[in-house]
């Protein structure tokens, strides 16, 4: 990350999103 | 929301009712007991091979792994009821773990949540880290007056609360340019 760059919630949060039941995993977003 | 001012019995009360039983049971059930730990101010975690991974997460519970001199989780799973409406506390606090992890350890922390719940938090952080996307502006009414015996000129910009600025005549007429 540059020092001029604005932070965004993508810098700091990582979402493992499952479905509903907890078993499947859907996605994993923001590998920064 | 704060829990500064709670009682040791009213944090232990938090502490009780926070928990999904049935989500703690099933936690459990496939974990030794004595694995997980119980936070001070609601949820718990597990030490595993990639670091400590916290179930819940309710105000100020960076507080609770400072003052147990645990490493701070990066890894979180967010309960599927975010808010506790009995207690009315947040159960899915995740602003100061994620400042936390991101400023002082340069690290991301890991929501392990749904969809929906993405869409939710994501909506939340826009607002309270940059602000909002767009927000109205409310048109402006401009009205130039002059009077030539005093070469001054008024103009009057109504907006919520009507104001008067009086200018020279040539800064009038370059505003008008």
């Amino acid at each position: 990350m540059k020092p001029s760059e604005l932070v965004t919630i993508d810098h700091l949060i990582r979402f493992t999103i499952f479905d509903e039941d907890g078993k499947t995993l859907l996605k994993t977003t923001n590998l920064i | 929301m704060s829990c500064s001012g709670c009682t040791t019995e009213h944090l232990e009360k938090i502490r009780q009712n926070s928990f999904n039983a049935k989500a703690n049971k099933d936690l459990k059930e496939k974990l030794s007991v004595d694995k997980i730990i119980n936070l001070k101010r609601g949820g718990c975690f597990v030490n595993t091979a990639a670091g400590p991974v916290q179930f819940g997460m309710p105000p100020e519970t960076v507080k609770d792994h400072m003052t147990m001199g645990c490493e701070v989780p990066t890894h979180y799973i967010l309960p599927t009821n975010r808010f506790h409406k009995r207690l009315g506390i947040n159960v899915a606090e995740f602003e100061f773990p994620a400042y936390f992890n991101f400023f002082l350890r340069k690290k991301q922390i890991n929501l392990i949540c749904t969809k929906e719940a993405e869409e939710a938090i994501r909506i939340v952080f826009q607002e309270t880290l940059i602000g909002p996307k767009e927000h109205p502006v409310k048109k402006t009414l401009i009205y130039i007056s002059y009077s030539s015996s005093l070469q001054t000129s008024s103009i009057i910009l109504m907006t919520n609360q009507p104001s008067l600025i009086s200018l020279k005549k040539d800064l009038i007429l370059l505003l008008i340019l």
